[in-house]
């Protein structure tokens, strides 16, 4: 039988072959060396110097306390109603530039705007607040929007154009025969209309039979019944201009039948 | 034995191979080893933020969230991220019960519906297909990367281009990124996204500029609602350590051995 010898020492060729594979490893190393980052490895295996500068981007959202220096007077009335938790810049935007680029930063569309978040939407939890599109009265709906009845900024007070300081109403009232009915007619007609005709959920009030009139602003004031709004805007009526008002409401359809 | 010699021969072989490359890696190790030994001694990433000193943790309160998207928007002008539906670090998904139905139907703001009523790629809102159904249970689950303790991505990345900082943040470096991909498949939340222009993968970073800065994640400071909830766990009295203490919390697809790092409440059996 033919038995192959092996020979006892290791042949040259080997030898050269693990040189030259060593060698061909100290290049790889070498150049993969002067290819890494230095900081490459410094942590772990990635760039370290990556992390400074990912730590160093400039914020953009410069949060309400930046908007307040400014701005005090809508800080003032923002930070203690409804929307406080809701950022100025979630509505107005980010402008780096500003103010320095003149440019404003007031939403105009405010029905898009303000429906972002309370438009009722399936999945929407309940207690937020939600209106229904088509049904939420709006008094003349080629041009009214939210914020012409609601504060942005606190939108829980009515009527941001009137912006009665609280309690002028009253002090109107207990100063004794300045109440203009027309005028606090004119609150009442933003959501029950021009002519107090009513608009959609909204019931008519003109024709209203004053003591009908009175009762239902009583039942609103005790809060035996229950609307936000319509309490708040009882409650601010002293009983003198209820009065007066259920009056110019009873008239209001006798004196124009068209 | 008749194999003696051939036996011999080939451990020598073995043996001196082994020794040189053994040798080898010592030269090569060598080079390795300063950096790691010198390693963290002042404040690193930035003079005013030690990544040491802290562990960020996300909460999200989905009872909470109404689907508003001011968190997708702001995140994406935040980051510079593409504003069309398709390319985004965080969103948010509506689960939809409808009455006879035993699983959830889902859309979020990259549907071509919501996209449609929203009126543009740019602007995100969810639209109201439920109206007329019959829904039996309907909820709004925030989602986003989460920042993983084990991050199946880092796993993957061929080159160290995604890695988890010493604060627990997943990163990604995108001068080393090589656009692979691996990392977009490999993450079981489908939280990373690709660059086609850059040619990179992207990713949430919770605001890394402005978490070290001391300022909250975009998405958790334009939340109207505080749904998004966002601390130190260092901290047992960051508004996260609270979150996790007072509520029952749960992670998403905790069987994937990721350690995501944020929790949730509110939310059933159809999220993951």
């Amino acid at each position: 039988m033919l038995r192959r010898t092996m020979p006892t020492r290791m042949p040259k060729h080997i030898f050269r072959l693990i040189g030259l594979l060593g060698g061909l490893l100290l290049l790889g190393l070498t150049t993969k060396s002067c290819l890494t980052d230095p900081s490459f490895y410094k942590f772990g295996h990635y760039r370290a110097d990556a992390v400074p500068e990912l730590a160093a981007g400039t914020p953009l959202f410069r949060g309400a306390a930046y908007c307040q220096t400014c701005h005090t007077d809508s800080n003032a009335v923002w930070s203690i109603g409804a929307h406080r938790t809701v950022q100025c810049e979630v509505c107005h935007g980010t402008d780096r530039e500003h103010p320095d680029d003149g440019k404003t930063l007031v939403p105009v569309d405010t029905i898009r705007l303000c429906t972002t978040c309370h438009e009722a939407i399936t999945g929407r939890p309940a207690r937020q607040p939600q209106i229904v599109l088509g049904e939420h009265p709006f008094p003349d709906e080629t041009t009214e929007q939210c914020h012409t009845c609601h504060d942005p900024h606190s939108p829980g007070d009515m009527e941001p154009d009137a912006a009665p300081p609280n309690g002028q109403i009253q002090d109107a009232s207990t100063s004794g025969a300045s109440i203009d009915p027309p005028a606090l007619a004119s609150k009442c007609a933003k959501c029950h209309g021009q002519q107090g005709q009513g608009v959609k959920k909204n019931p008519a009030l003109a024709g209203l039979e004053s003591a009908v009139f009175i009762e239902r602003m009583n039942l609103y004031k005790s809060g035996a019944r229950e609307h936000k709004m319509m309490a708040k805007f009882a409650r601010s009526l002293s009983d003198e201009e209820q009065v007066e008002l259920a009056r110019y409401y009873e008239r209001l359809t006798a004196n124009s039948p068209e | 034995m008749k194999n003696d010699k051939n036996t011999s021969g080939r451990r020598e072989f073995l043996c001196t191979t082994g020794k040189a490359l053994a040798g080898l890696g010592v030269i090569a190790g060598g080079g390795c080893l300063p950096g790691l030994v010198g390693a963290a001694t002042a404040s690193f990433p930035t003079p005013d933020y030690d990544w040491t000193k802290h562990r960020w943790a996300y909460g999200i309160d989905a009872t909470k969230c109404i689907g508003c998207l001011r968190c997708v928007e702001a995140c994406k002008a935040e980051n510079n991220v593409s504003a069309d539906a398709h390319h985004f670090r965080t969103w948010v998904e509506r689960y939809v019960y409808l009455e006879g139905e035993d699983r959830a139907r889902v859309d979020s703001h990259a549907d071509p519906q919501n996209i449609a009523a929203s009126g543009s790629e740019s602007e995100y809102r969810f639209d109201n297909r439920y109206k007329d159904a019959k829904v039996t249970k309907a909820f709004f689950v925030p989602k986003m990367c989460n920042h993983c303790t084990h991050p199946a991505c880092v796993h993957v990345c061929p080159v160290g281009a995604t890695f988890r900082a010493e604060d627990g943040v997943v990163l990604i470096d995108h001068d080393y990124c090589i656009g692979c991909r691996y990392c977009v498949q490999a993450c079981p939340y489908g939280a990373r996204f690709f660059l086609e222009e850059e040619g990179v993968s992207d990713k949430c970073t919770w605001c890394y500029h402005r978490i070290t800065k001391g300022l909250q994640p975009a998405c958790v400071e334009v939340c109207p609602t505080k749904a998004r909830i966002f601390g130190d766990l260092n901290d047992s009295s960051s508004p996260v350590s609270e979150f996790i203490r007072d509520n029952p919390v749960q992670v998403l697809k905790p069987e994937s051995g990721n350690g995501p790092m944020c929790f949730y409440v509110g939310i059933d059996k159809d999220v993951s």
